[in-house]
């Protein structure tokens, strides 16, 4: 997919909107990238198109009021590698993709295994017939009782 | 003590002047012109289109065209006025006066008067009989073309026999 | 090491407006930790976008929250706007600065009271909401709603304001300025709103940076990022400059929020000077959206961002509206560790919470 502007609305408007594809694996490096450029994660969301996932991680720059969004198109199966260790406020939106679509994201910080909303279908956001395929690494569901959060090292 | 009590004078005022609130059901209220109330419709100028139907963003309207009624779930609807915007004939209109509560959801039916019922059964049957009609004159022009052609295509015929003959 | 236990927060508690849960990890009084845990009033609205056309479906994103139901409705219909390259005419774009502005002016004074209330201050709280009244009065004259007003349309508005309506609304906006102004001094002076307010929940700006926080949060730390300035709308003619604080503790953050109020109050006497006297409410709109964009808008609790994505069809194939206070809760987080265990009600209002909208 080739770069994206949208120009007659930016013309009005201070500030780019720009989309770049990147692949799967350099996800890491480009957000270590942003994080040294003072760039502030503004959202993280996905969508199931075309039989794909289309992912989009977004930055935004405070001073310039320009927007970056990287573009990562993933197969059902595919794993991604949380971006938590570089933005800790990441962890919220990977959960919340991962719930909604079934997005297998590893090593994200604080992990709510699912249970963020407590929804009982599992990936209500996906077609019904997509939503049994099996992943990588199948991700283990906590007991009904409590997230499984960080706070076992209460002690 | 002065840097405590700096709200005090407001107080005070608040203490002897009269209430803010409306002595609501005593006094009724008085809703401006423009307020999103409720759904009204002009039944009988109603012509069962269903683009109200449609258009509603949580469902709560039925239409039946045979039986000329008009059904809204006053308790399921949101009063965002998009049906009023989309009716072709204007039937719908959003008024003031909120919905009261009542004990249980209910559907509310309207249904047209008999007259306007009698009229549209009229014109229905009218435009079945004119539908038939002209179907049977297409029917009847369709199979004159037809032996139009055929009895061409015999003269042709013949006419190639006899030169055939000729030569 | 002292003794650690864990204290639930919410979900139901008498000073928060929206279900809520924190876990609280306290050591001796003071809080170590706080893991947030929502999900309490999740409806799943996005995945209603491919089940009504765009034009339905503007309807359900107006009632995902009732304090910012305009912002999202204006979020959205520039994010459809975005995509099929439809030019909103001069007067409508006026309009919608104006409404917004009132919707803005609404919200904080209703946070004003709930932050009040939150720490025993009850007369401030019916002061508060005694001339929050008052705009909503003037909103239900011009729109019909007072919390959902269902007044734009893709393209522009749906209603106009007459010219009595505009003289109303300017001579009651100089009353309201004038009470709100006494209220707002008698609040920030009083010595028992300072002790409670001053120092508690500070938060640098280097940490409001790396937690992400956006909004009035960011801006009582000295990070001046306010999404008017993009100058969407009709905000690049009005010369706004947004309104910034030092301290990045929870009286600052109340001083930010007041000093929006005043300054929206300008904006919309600005508003209705540029405005043009008369001019096209709405452009036609023809065709479905194909394509995809990213609107951001500022809500009055911060930075929202609206991402529609259509392929051709009159149904969207994806909505997606990441809220501000979606972004704020980590900040929360922050601000709560080294809290005193009595102050956890007024750091939760601090910012601003709208849980409806977080978890839509």
């Amino acid at each position: 997919m080739p770069e994206e502007t949208n120009e007659k609305k930016a013309v009005r408007q201070t500030g780019s909107n720009t989309i770049v594809p990147v692949k799967a694996d350099e996800l890491v490096e480009k957000a270590v990238e942003m994080k040294k450029k003072g760039l502030r994660l503004s959202q993280a969301c996905c969508s199931w198109v075309n039989n794909q996932y289309e992912i989009s991680y977004s930055f935004a720059d405070d001073q310039t009021l320009d927007y970056i969004t990287l573009r990562i198109l993933a197969e059902r199966t595919a794993t991604i590698s949380s971006i938590s260790e570089i933005y800790p406020y990441a962890a919220f939106y990977e959960n919340e993709m991962e719930e909604l679509f079934g997005l297998n994201i590893r090593y994200i910080d604080l992990d709510y295994h699912n249970r963020l909303y407590r929804i009982k279908t599992k990936a209500p956001f996906l077609p019904e017939d997509q939503r049994e395929v099996a992943t990588d690494e199948t991700k283990k569901i906590s007991a009904p009782d409590a997230p499984e959060t960080q706070k076992e090292d209460a002690n | 003590m002065s840097r405590v009590m700096k709200f005090a004078p407001v107080i005070l005022k608040n203490l002897f002047s009269k209430p803010v609130t409306r002595r609501y059901p005593a006094v009724p209220i008085q809703y401006p012109e423009g307020d999103r109330g409720h759904i009204e419709i002009q039944i009988d100028r109603c012509i069962s289109c269903g683009m109200c139907v449609r258009s509603c963003p949580t469902g709560t309207l039925s239409v039946d065209r045979m039986k000329g009624t008009w059904t809204i779930n006053r308790f399921d609807c949101v009063q965002c006025g998009y049906c009023v915007l989309k009716c072709p004939v204007k039937c719908l209109s959003i008024v003031p006066g909120y919905q009261e509560p009542e004990r249980e959801k209910a559907s509310q039916t309207y249904q047209k008067s008999p007259e306007v019922l009698r009229a549209e059964a009229e014109k229905r049957a009218k435009q079945a009989a004119l539908a038939k009609e002209m179907a049977a004159k297409k029917a009847a022009a369709l199979k004159a073309k037809k032996e139009a052609e055929a009895a061409a295509a015999a003269g042709a015929a013949a006419q190639a026999v006899q030169s055939a003959d000729k030569n | 090491m002292g003794k650690r236990s864990v204290i639930p927060f919410g979900p139901q508690h008498p000073v928060l407006p929206e279900p809520i849960h924190l876990d609280l990890v306290v050591e001796d009084e003071k809080i170590v930790e706080a893991i947030p845990n929502i999900g309490f009033i999740h409806r799943g609205l996005e995945g209603l976008a491919p089940d009504r056309d765009f034009q339905k479906y503007l309807y359900v994103v107006e009632r995902t929250c009732g304090i910012c139901s305009f912002g999202h409705g204006l979020g959205y219909v520039e994010s459809i706007e975005g995509i099929m390259n439809v030019e909103v005419p001069e007067r409508a774009r006026y309009l919608r600065v104006v409404w917004a502005e009132m919707a803005r002016m609404t919200s904080h004074l209703m946070w004003l009271g709930f932050t009040a209330d939150a720490f025993g201050f009850e007369s401030l709280f019916y002061e508060a909401w005694r001339i929050r009244e008052k705009v909503l009065d003037l909103m239900e004259m011009t729109t019909g709603g007072r919390l959902i007003y269902s007044v734009l349309k893709v393209g522009g508005v749906l209603k106009d304001i007459t010219p009595d309506m505009q003289k109303k609304i300017l001579d009651d906006l100089n009353e309201i300025e004038k009470e709100t102004r006494e209220m707002t001094k008698t609040f920030l002076d009083d010595y028992s709103v300072q002790t409670r307010l001053k120092g508690v929940g500070v938060l640098t700006k280097q940490q409001a940076h790396d937690v992400g926080a956006c909004g009035p949060m960011a801006r009582a730390s000295g990070i001046a990022c306010d999404m008017r300035m993009r100058g969407y709308e009709a905000y690049s003619d009005l010369g706004f400059e947004p309104v910034v604080a030092q301290d990045g503790d929870s009286y600052a953050r109340c001083e930010v929020r007041i000093n929006e109020i005043f300054a929206s109050i300008e904006l919309v006497r600005r508003a209705f000077e540029h405005m043009p006297k008369e001019g096209d409410l709405s452009a036609t709109v023809k065709g479905n959206p194909n394509g995809e964009y990213f609107a951001r808008i500022e809500q009055p609790r911060g930075e929202a961002i609206f991402y529609s994505e259509g392929h051709g069809k009159p149904n969207l194939d994806r909505f997606r509206l990441r809220t501000p206070t979606f972004a704020n809760l980590q900040a929360l987080c922050e601000t709560l560790k080294g809290a005193e265990y009595a102050d956890v009600p007024i750091l939760i209002l601090t910012i601003d919470p709208c849980i409806s909208c977080t978890e839509r």
